[in-house]
């Protein structure tokens, strides 16, 4: 009996079920496609333990974990909700609530196992694909393999989230009266107190967060900056603009001539802020992991032409950070390399020329020979004089990201020895371990350099305070670091999507739900006399404010976030933001375009009504 | 003068419930009539009969399938969409059965918007707004939602709303559909004052004769025509009485 009200329920709603059939399909699709991923990582790991790609991987696979787990949830939810309704009928005839539940469990469940079949399918075409594109770009094919691990352990953890949802949502559910509309208009007044202290300690925080990642910045701090940040940001977003609404609404004059959107506004911000919250945070996450992707890795995506590149040695980064630092950061793959400043005897209290010893020479070029034993080369772009270290340093340069003499020159200074030197780089100087180690020494020492008699002074103490480090990524490792880049890249459009997907279904079953009332309102506003136009306006006001301002305000927070953060690191963000505004810029397109058909969907019926 | 003239009105509801099967039901039939200006008219009927199609027509929320109606000697069916909402805005007062509040709106912010949307001066809209409330007692109400008041409270504010941009017509749809007697008959003793002091035209829906004894003239539809038209010559008991053996008669 009960199977037969069951299938017949779920024919009869078929419509309703696709959608969220669609969505979770599509969140076992990016799942399953994560635990491929996290495979790789898992291998990539195994292989060498030095990679960062893995502990990306995790995190990113824990994300995609909490927003299915939160989508999900969100998911049941509306499901609860809509087809409540239709079950009314049976409570009146008088069936229990707990049993009610269950009955829309049992539902919701065998569209999430149907789901799981259909998601694992597609996620399976999805797979392919990327495997296939991984493989062009030099990964391993072992390393690509597809295994029953990954079925059965999307399908495991799914289930599983699924199951955590149902028992959540169990209580509110046998709870009499509905949850839904528990936030009334009335909320407003008495949260008065509160908005200016709480727009004060989020402000508060935020400095005390930049404060702290100015003093000490180190990784593991500034992923738990990030943390806070999220949470004084939502402060602030919040309480500031909630005290803006209020502040509004004490200019009576200008309150009541915009009296329907202004209130509108108030309203729907205040009855979604829970969902304006998650969306806010996860794109703050989102936007954030990609600007530090852009940031870290944007040099090398550029470095496309290292084939033609004649030498192992490829790219600085990581600038002004003494060994130990890096040693922390976990950055063991990079070469670093010492330079050195050494002064001219007339004038020794500005480094006029820059050396990095011979073995670190060496290292760069892998050419011996070019040194010519152990003599002392001076490398000079003023004279324009051209030899093989000019070149690698101007190689180097180039591929941290600037091309032409004069850039690699004002590349050179500012970020490496701008907190040095303000002059002009004269001169690089590449000399031999046991010179070095003579003239430092033996100070005041003058020197026979290549292009004639230069007097020269080394400083001891200079050299003991100023640790410039050039890191140097070597030949084989590049590869790597594209590689492990390339992943990252696919992870973030994956994940780019998932929260597509979060925010359009969030919103589009909040409006859902809305829209009765939405049309309750439209006509009657009809009725006092408004046009159809004015209507309109007011609601495509309300939906755009839902839609954009928490992906306008992630999207600045963030990247505000993010620029202060690389000046701390001085690494020079802005240049290589393009990826960055990209990602962005076509995020903020999808959604406008989503926007646009939910507008369609909506606004468009006010006619009607 | 006739402030209304409603001349071989059809309305016609057309559905399309599957392809080429078109289902039509007619709510309105050939309706002739007149209204003049200052007059309170009540309209009864059975359900279905077409009583909110009237009053949509009417109030120019709608369009009538053929006929015409004049407002003033004017056809509603000439004005263009702005034309039409300017004259729901400055001329017609709705009153509906589920009050129309805004739940986020104030009942003082409720009353104000006709007016707002009107554009005029705030310390007008707020004299006016102090003045329909003091009438209809729900001055202390003003700063509350619509949630916290009860039905006959509501309502009260709804007429309020609905006179407050001052329209010389007021169209009420079953406004005590919800009340209790106690209540409904304050509204409608708030109406008639309306109509009495004011000089506003009523048209008033309901189902309940003694509402319907409140005014001057009752009109009878039945399926989209005109039964019957009483006037009220007497006394308001004797009238209900008469309204009463009408119904049992239909
Ligand atoms: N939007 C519509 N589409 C199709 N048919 C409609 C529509 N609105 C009303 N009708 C039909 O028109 C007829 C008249 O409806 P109307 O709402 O005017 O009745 P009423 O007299 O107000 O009834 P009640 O007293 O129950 O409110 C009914 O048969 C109804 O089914
Ligand atoms: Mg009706």
């Amino acid at each position: 009996m009960l199977l037969k009200i069951l299938l017949k329920n779920f024919r009869s709603s078929l419509k309703d079920y696709l959608l969220f059939f669609i969505h979770q399909s599509l969140m076992v699709v990016i799942f399953f496609v994560m635990t491929f991923f996290f495979r790789i990582a898992f291998k990539v790991s195994e292989m060498d333990d030095v990679s960062s790609l893995a502990s990306f991987i995790y995190t990113a696979v824990v994300i995609v974990v909490i927003i299915t787990l939160v989508s999900t949830n969100m998911n049941l939810r509306n499901y609860l909700m809509i087809r409540n309704k239709d079950y009314d009928f049976l409570a009146i005839l008088g069936i229990r609530p707990q049993m009610l539940y269950l009955l829309l469990c049992v539902e919701f469940a065998m569209g999430s196992l149907l789901a799981i079949l259909v998601g694992l399918l597609g996620g399976s075409f999805c797979v392919l694909g990327i495997a296939d594109l991984l493989g062009k770009s030099g990964f391993q094919n072992d390393i690509l393999m597809v295994s029953i691990w990954n079925y059965l352990n999307s399908s495991f953890i799914f289930i599983v989230i699924v199951g955590i949802c149902m028992i959540v949502n169990c209580r509110c559910f046998s709870r009499p009266g509905k949850k839904t509309n528990s936030e009334s208009a009335m909320e407003w007044e008495s949260y008065k107190a509160y908005d200016l202290p709480f727009l004060l300690i989020g402000g508060l925080l935020v400095i005390g967060i930049l404060v702290n990642l100015w003093f000490y910045y180190s990784v593991l701090n500034s992923l738990i900056s990030m943390m806070l940040l999220v949470g004084s940001a939502c402060l602030i977003v919040f309480s500031g603009s909630r005290f803006i609404f209020k502040k509004m609404r004490k200019n009576k004059k200008w309150y009541y001539q915009n009296l329907l959107t202004s209130n509108r506004m108030m309203y729907q911000f205040n009855k979604n802020k829970k969902l304006l919250f998650t969306i806010f945070s996860l794109n703050f996450l989102i936007f954030y992991l990609m600007g530090s992707i852009t940031a870290s890795y944007g040099t090398l995506i550029n470095a496309e032409d290292q084939e033609s590149y004649p030498y192992d040695a490829v790219a600085i980064s990581e600038l002004k950070m003494d060994e130990n630092r890096i040693n922390q950061s976990g950055i063991t793959a990079f070469e670093t390399i010492p330079i050195l400043p050494v002064y001219d005897s007339n004038d020794n209290r500005e480094p006029h020329y820059w050396g990095i010893s011979l073995n670190s020479y060496f290292k760069l070029t892998g050419k011996e020979e070019a040194l010519g034993g152990n003599e002392i080369i001076l490398i000079s772009q003023q004279e324009g004089v051209q030899n093989n270290a000019t070149t690698v340093m101007k190689r180097a340069l180039t591929m941290a990201g600037s091309s032409s003499n004069y850039q690699i020159q004002k590349y050179f200074q500012e970020i490496i020895f701008g907190k040095i030197s303000n002059k002009n780089l004269n001169n690089i100087i590449v000399f031999s371990d046991e010179e070095f180690q003579q003239q430092y020494s033996d100070a005041n020492n003058e020197m026979t350099l290549f292009l004639g008699k230069i007097s020269m002074n080394f400083d001891k103490t200079a050299f003991d305070q100023s640790n410039l480090l050039v890191t140097v990524y070597k030949q084989d490792m590049l590869q790597q670091i594209k590689n492990e880049n390339q992943i990252m890249f696919l992870i973030f459009i994956l994940l780019g999507l998932i929260m597509m997907i979060q925010l359009g279904s969030s919103l589009y079953f909040r409006f859902f739900t809305d829209r009765n009332q939405f049309l309750a309102d439209a006509r009657f506003l009809k009725q006092l006399g408004m046009t159809d136009k004015g209507i309109k306006k007011i609601y495509t006001k309300e939906t755009a404010m839902l839609i954009f301002l928490p992906i306008v305000t992630s999207f600045l927070w963030s990247g505000f976030f993010f620029c202060a953060e690389m000046k701390f690191q001085n690494v020079a963000f802005l240049e290589n933001s393009g990826l960055f505004m990209a990602f962005g810029i076509s995020y903020f397109l999808i959604e406008l375009a989503f926007y646009k058909i939910l507008e369609r969907q909506l606004v468009s019926h006010v006619s009607y009504g | 003068m006739d402030i209304l003239q409603i001349c071989s009105l059809k309305k016609k509801y057309r559905k399309k419930i599957s392809k080429g099967t078109v289902v039509e039901t007619v709510a309105i039939d050939d309706l002739n009539f007149k209204i003049e200006s200052g007059s309170f008219i009540s309209i009864m009927g059975k359900s279905g009969c077409g009583k909110t199609t009237l009053l949509k027509l009417i109030g120019g929320l709608d369009t009538p399938t053929e006929g015409e109606i004049l407002y003033k000697g004017k056809p509603l069916t000439k004005l263009s969409h702005d034309q039409l909402a300017q004259y729901r805005r400055e001329q017609i007062g709705f009153v509906f059965q589920d009050y129309n509040l805004m739940d986020s709106l104030t009942i003082k912010e409720n009353i104000m918007l006709p007016m707002l949307l009107d554009n005029k001066k705030l310390k007008e809209i707020e004299e006016s707004v102090m003045y329909y409330a003091q009438r209809f007692g729900i001055r202390k109400h003003l700063n509350k939602y619509p949630g916290e008041l009860s039905g006959g409270e509501q309502q009260r504010a709804s007429i309020c709303r609905a006179l407050s941009n001052n329209p010389k017509l007021i169209l009420a749809d079953e406004p005590t559909g919800n009340l209790d007697s106690q209540s409904s008959k304050e509204v409608v003793r708030c109406l008639k004052e309306m109509n009495q002091e004011l000089r506003k035209t009523v048209i008033l829906v309901t189902h309940d004769p003694y509402i319907a004894s409140f005014a001057d003239e009752v009109i009878l539809l039945k399926d989209g025509m005109i039964e019957k038209r009483l006037v009220n010559h007497m006394e308001k008991d004797k009238f209900f009485k008469i309204l009463i053996e009408h119904l049992n008669a239909f």
